[in-house]
């Protein structure tokens, strides 16, 4: 190892052992720390640090994701005793051969290219980190990464994939994402990948037992997370177009419903409410329309409105999950078009008729009103 | 990242004497299908009008050599070729690090690459006249750099190496014996020598109309291998990729393309470059085994492993393989 190798490492360790960045998840006072749990000085509350490593704000017992709770433990138990990659291998190809690739390539984080990451002082914050592939894809770039998930059996996965792969700059945290345990100021960058929309399902503070519009929480998710960030750092988010055209075509929301975000949001919720279906992910059954996405510039306007500045958008191509292509949507035609005029045609229906339209799209300019999904990146103003 | 490497471009234009528009970037991330490794990230510049400047390629990784040998590979090709090819070859401007990530810069060539660079057989019989003015391309470059003779120990390995290499990336033990049973008699003949690109295909070679205006990815060039390495390589890659996107029939897939009247085309100047290139001759089996072995060798470590996590790519080597190995009469 060089000299500046040794160096970034010997910052990378003292970043995730000095990481003092906590602060009570209810009342932002401080936390007093023993060698295993802590407790707010001002309110009382609390969390603490289990033996796997992972910090505990939030034990509540619930669940969701992409898979059964039981195949996850299964998983989880499989990469304690024998390693993430051969419980990936055992339990989760055999039933979900095309979610291997979302849980563990590395190039899912290649958002990371659009910011100016250093790998001795960026200190990075993915809230709702799933997985953590993100997490564990940035990783490398940066002195530390705290990986934020409410989802138990999740954070299980990620402490375990950190402790097999000797990640030492990545924390897991459990948190309930409108409750993060920080200090304002604490992050050079925060991302939220396919978050945001998930942050009004749910209030955690229920005015008289009624719910806020989830376009309050997401707005509130958004201002913690600007206040998270030192001044001049940076949000990457990336979320679903309601104009997409897959949801034009029928493809389901995030509740399981189609052509929802579309509709104006009161008839979304009523038609909801109609519907009554369980969600695809929640699996509980839903009631209201909450998981509200935006057009273009309903998330410039957002992330305006909650502190953020230089936002800069780019089509995610084929979607922010799985990139392919990031083109920018700011300022020119020119490079959607140059994108459509070289993108090898996907095999299907009428494929030369598609091309036309995605090409005509494209030199309208309304392709970046149409585009399924977008990465975006914002900056909290320096101060 | 991306705002230090055009910052590095906005220098190199600089000293050059020119003036670095405002630039729009668009990211290539590497994960097409059905090709999905990737071991570096393509930044490509463009002005308003999206007219490409520059290309940047970015390690995905620390250590990884993907972006040095492209450097390597595009300056061999500067070097070597004469002033009309090397118009077609991207200009190095810039070899730097980001946050302890190697990236290059080179100045875009024009065109645009064969948008069917995964061909089924009725696309490569479309294609005809570009195959063919790519194959001419490449035989000028040949002609412009034939420089002594080679054999394929020197520029291959030696066969212990090679079925140490091919044993450990999953190629069937039964097709090395029958390829080292084949090839080891002549594997110390000498063939004439010139630069080649060693991976020359469809998806490496920009158009307009039917003009090449662009050669990139020199990553795996080298200044003297066997003058039929790329003119049979491309062949076999277009037989590769359409049994790779579900052609079926391998022998009937493979007897089109090699019928193809710019192939034959090939084979006749190929013999008059000494190179006897019919079907099931050992130049033809040589390139087999090479695109084989770029394969295996381009995913080496110190480069993203993504080589185990493919094995659709490995199975359909070793049934090429197979299948060159037993086709000895199709010409």
């Amino acid at each position: 190892m060089s000299g500046v190798e040794a160096e970034h490492e010997n910052a990378r360790r003292a970043a995730r052992g000095e990481f003092a960045a906590w602060a009570c998840p209810r009342c932002g006072g401080a936390l007093a720390w023993t060698a295993s749990s802590a407790t707010c000085t001002r309110c009382g509350a609390g969390g603490s640090l289990r033996s796997d490593g992972v910090y505990e704000f939030d034990a509540s017992d619930v669940y969701w994701g992409e898979i059964d709770r039981e195949l996850m433990r299964t998983i989880n138990r499989t990469a304690r005793e024998r390693g993430w990659r051969q419980a990936l291998e055992s339990h989760l190809r055999p039933a979900h051969p095309d979610l291997v690739d979302y849980v563990d390539d590395a190039s899912r984080a290649d958002w990371r290219v659009l910011l100016p990451l250093d790998r001795a002082r960026t200190v990075v914050l993915d809230v709702g980190a799933g997985w953590g592939a993100n997490s564990f894809g940035v990783a490398a770039d940066v002195a530390c990464v705290v990986a934020v998930e409410k989802i138990g059996e999740r954070i299980d996965w990620i402490a375990a994939r950190a402790r097999g792969d000797g990640v030492e700059n990545l924390i897991p945290v459990r948190a309930e994402l409108q409750w993060l345990p920080f200090a304002p100021g604490s992050f050079d960058v925060v991302v939220a990948n396919g978050v945001l929309e998930w942050a009004g399902l749910a209030d955690p503070e229920p005015q008289a037992g009624r719910s806020a519009s989830p376009g309050v929480l997401q707005e509130q998710f958004l201002r913690r997370l600007e206040a998270l960030l030192r001044p001049g750092g940076w949000l990457y988010v990336g979320i679903e177009n309601r104009f997409g055209r897959m949801f034009l075509m029928g493809a389901p929301d995030h509740q399981g419903l189609r052509f929802t975000s579309l509709m104006p949001k009161p008839v979304a919720s009523a038609y909801t409410a109609f519907r009554a279906i369980a969600s695809p992910r929640t699996h509980d059954i839903q009631r209201d329309y909450r998981t509200w996405i935006y057009s273009l510039s309903g998330y410039r306007r957002l992330l305006e409105n909650c502190g953020f500045a230089d936002v800069r958008a780019y089509a995610a191509i084929p979607g922010y999950n799985r990139p392919s292509t990031l083109v920018p949507l700011d300022g020119s035609v020119g490079p959607m078009r140059w994108f459509r005029n070289h993108a090898r045609p996907r095999p299907g229906v009428r494929p030369s008729a598609r091309r036309a339209v995605a090409r005509a799209l494209a030199a309208t300019g309304l392709e970046a009103w149409t585009t399924n999904e977008y990465a975006l990146v914002a900056r909290r103003p320096a101060a | 990242m991306i705002a230090a490497i055009e910052s590095a471009l906005r220098d190199a234009w600089r000293q050059e004497g020119r003036v670095l528009p405002r630039t729009l970037h668009v990211l290539k991330l590497g994960r097409d299908e059905p090709y999905a490794w990737g071991p570096i990230v393509l930044a490509l510049f463009g002005d308003k009008s999206a007219r490409p400047l520059a290309i940047a390629k970015v390690a995905r990784i620390r250590g990884g050599q993907e972006v040095q040998r492209e450097w390597e590979g595009v300056e061999l090709a500067q070097t070597l070729l004469p002033r009309e090819l090397r118009a077609q070859v991207p200009q190095p401007l810039a070899l730097g690090t980001v946050n302890g990530l190697d990236f290059g810069l080179w100045g875009a060539v024009p065109g645009v690459k064969e948008l069917h660079q995964t061909f089924s057989l009725g696309r490569v019989r479309s294609a005809s006249s570009r195959i063919k003015a790519a194959l001419e391309w490449n035989g000028l470059m040949v002609s412009a750099t034939v420089n002594g003779a080679v054999s394929a120990a020197t520029w291959l390995g030696s066969w212990d190496e090679l079925t140490r290499e091919l044993s450990a990336a999953a190629c069937e033990p039964g097709l090395i014996e029958s390829a080292r049973a084949r090839l080891e008699p002549i594997w110390d003949q000498n063939w004439p020598a010139a630069l080649a690109h060693n991976d020359f295909f469809a998806g490496n070679v920009l158009f307009s109309r039917s003009r090449v205006t662009g050669v990139v990815d020199w990553s795996a060039a080298s200044s003297r291998a066997p003058v039929f390495v790329d003119r049979l390589g491309y062949e076999i890659s277009f037989s590769l990729q359409a049994i790779a996107i579900g052609d079926q029939d391998m022998a009937r897939t493979a007897h089109e393309v090699h019928a193809l009247p710019a192939f034959a085309a090939t084979r006749v100047a190929l013999r008059r470059e000494g190179v006897d290139a019919r079907w099931g001759s050992e130049a033809r089996l040589v390139a087999a085994l090479a695109g084989f072995l770029r394969e295996i060798r381009s995913k080496r470590p110190g480069t993203v492993d993504l080589w185990n996590q493919r094995p659709g790519t490995v199975d359909l080597w070793n049934r090429w393989l197979r299948f060159e190995l037993a086709s000895t009469e199709l010409s």
